[in-house]
């Protein structure tokens, strides 16, 4: 497998505070790796770190084999795209149009689409399953249609690589598995996810890799079964936990120790 | 998405037709075919037998045909710098006469009005002091705005407070220089009245090259609806963006001011209709609302100098009686038409 995104010796500081710390990770292609780490510990500043909305203090964001530092904005937009954790969207457009806005990168210099972004748009909302949605506008979708709308804005977006952060906060746990899903179904295209999820259960069910962060440092990498330890968890988020497996999948399952009162 | 060519030209084939039949209604009627005739003979592009009295071509070179062009152009800038704004803010209800913008070019206008009264430079200062007022006044509301995250309420405010302030020292200004306020005071009030040929020549070409700017611009108007980091992601300079749209908004606007005072709502009230019509598209919002705004303003101009003969009504008072009920409405159904 090829080594898609490499983060070398990356730190951001903050009003001398260091956010980030030192991170090295390799992700290859079509892996789905998650980001944990209890609130605080710098998952988004990773993503805004890899999207070039912050620039990092310190080290390295290579695609592929471009480092993202030296790329314009537009040729960045064609390596990674973003499902935000608070997205806005113009209530009164269609779901096709808002689509269409992820094409922007490919688009000319006056932001004109052609037949072959419309072709693009159409097969993201099918592969995301909203084509029916195409005509609603987005005011009128549950919260579930309109995350499944951001997702296939990065779909549309074609990128080899896609950063989710919090995809499924505030969402029910039918449309929290649907959206994840998806997802899983689209890393069949060798897409490659880096999503960021509080909830560990689902990351360690859905996710091949999980990186755990804390207080702007990697903790540790690698598979939730080696992630997910009673140790580890006790440490980053100070709570008492018990490691179970999951009755089908072998999956370790996190459940919160209390005191009964 | 293609550049929506049916809707417009249909929408000019109409706004052509209330420009003509606007030309034929006055105090002497002149029939339309008579207007289109003339206009022939006078372009000499084809042989015509000259049938009307002189005083027609008169009544339609040197009085109808400057006013209707000003209205038009007028409507043109104000609706599509009306529509800018919503883009910019984020807001259904952003419009220049709202958002103080106007009435802060206004005060720059009458300042220059009211100090350089000799001088025969004054029509060509106008329309940039006019623009140095606009381009203040909207920078103070979009700061306010952005620190309260674009809030509705304080975009309002803000609006209200700089049209207060702005329209206190303009009648301060109006009061203690001029002893003739008549002509100030209707400029003020918003007219055509005194359009002339040499005013659609100053701000015409600020008027159409904004308005190209916009209209080439338009797709990004969309883009940046979505959050800043969703904008940015997406390969957009979104600062750069909005400040093209602030300097050529203001630009649109001050031009509009310059020669016919404050005329509200026309900004507002187009967007909103072709919104309904058409959906948010910015792409189909910026040229149809711009004709729509040019073809409302001829109609509201013909009105106001044709309802109570000879006295004119100033075209500002009558687009506030309509679309200040109008506006009203928007704020009570606002929960629904916010993005």
């Amino acid at each position: 497998m090829n080594n898609l995104l490499e983060i070398i010796n990356l730190s951001f500081k903050h009003e001398d505070k260091y956010i980030l710390k030192n991170i090295n990770f390799k992700n290859s292609t079509g892996k789905l790796t998650g980001v944990i780490g209890p609130n605080g510990a710098g998952k988004s500043t990773l993503f805004r770190l890899i999207t070039g909305t912050l620039n990092p203090t310190n080290g390295e964001i290579i695609i592929g084999d471009q480092n993202i530092a030296n790329l314009s904005v537009k040729k960045r937009s064609k390596l990674i795209s973003l499902v935000p954790q608070n997205p806005e969207m113009p209530s009164d457009f269609t779901v096709f149009e808002t689509v269409l806005f992820a094409r922007h990168p490919y688009t000319n210099f006056l932001g004109w689409e052609n037949q072959k972004d419309l072709d693009a748009t159409n097969e993201s909302l099918e592969l995301t399953k909203i084509k029916h949605l195409s005509k609603r506008k987005i005011q009128t979708l549950s919260s579930g249609e309109k995350q499944k709308v951001l997702i296939s804005m990065s779909v549309a977006q074609n990128t080899p690589i896609t950063l989710l952060d919090e995809p499924t906060s505030n969402l029910d746990i039918d449309n929290q598995i649907l959206i994840l899903n998806t997802i899983k179904n689209l890393q069949k295209n060798n897409h490659s996810f880096l999503i960021s999820l509080h909830d560990l259960n689902l990351a360690s069910l859905y996710c091949d890799e999980l990186l755990l962060l804390s207080k702007g440092e990697i903790i540790t990498i690698g598979t939730p079964k080696s992630v997910l330890t009673e140790e580890n968890i006790r440490k980053t988020y100070n709570t008492e936990i018990k490691v179970l497996e999951h009755p089908l999948h072998e999956t370790p399952i996190i459940t919160p120790v209390i005191n009964k009162i | 998405m293609i550049f929506p060519w049916k809707n417009t030209i249909l929408s000019l084939i109409v706004m052509l037709a209330i420009m003509v039949t606007s030309i034929s209604i006055g105090p002497v009627n002149i029939s339309p075919i008579e207007i289109l005739k003339i206009v022939t003979y006078k372009l000499q592009l084809i042989q015509i037998e000259k049938s009307w009295p002189e005083s027609f071509e008169s009544i339609i070179f040197n009085i109808r045909m400057p006013r209707v062009l000003l209205a038009g152009v007028v409507g043109l800038a104000l609706s599509i710098s009306g529509a800018s704004y919503q883009a910019l803010f984020k807001n259904p209800l952003a419009d220049p006469y709202l958002l103080g913008i106007a009435s802060g070019a206004a005060l720059s206008v009458t300042i220059v009005m009211t100090q350089f009264q000799n001088s025969h430079l004054i029509t060509n200062i106008i329309p940039i002091s006019a623009f140095s007022g606009a381009i203040v006044c909207v920078s103070i509301t979009y700061y306010i705005s952005a620190k309260q995250h674009g809030s509705v309420n304080t975009l309002i405010l803000s609006g209200i407070a700089i049209a207060s302030i702005t329209q206190a020292c303009t009648s301060f200004l109006m009061l203690y220089s001029n002893p003739d306020l008549r002509p100030l005071l209707s400029w003020i009030l918003g007219g055509f009245a005194s359009a002339e040929w040499s005013q659609i020549l100053i701000i015409g070409p600020y008027i159409l090259i904004s308005t190209g700017i916009s209209i080439s611009l338009s797709k990004y108007f969309n883009l940046i609806q979505l959050n800043e980091e969703q904008a940015q992601q997406l390969g957009l300079n979104t600062s750069k963006i909005k400040l093209i749209i602030i300097i050529n908004s203001s630009i649109n606007t001050a031009a509009a001011v310059s020669f016919a005072g404050i005329i509200g709502f026309v900004g507002l009230i187009c967007p909103h209709i072709i919104r309904n019509l058409f959906g948010g598209d910015y792409r189909n919002l910026i040229p149809l609302s711009g004709i729509l705004g040019a073809s409302l303003l001829i109609v509201s101009d013909t009105i106001s100098r044709t309802i109570l003969n000879p006295v004119e009504i100033p075209v500002g008072i009558l687009t506030a009686l309509f679309g200040g009920p109008f506006f009203l409405y928007l704020l009570a159904k606002t929960k629904k038409i916010l993005y």
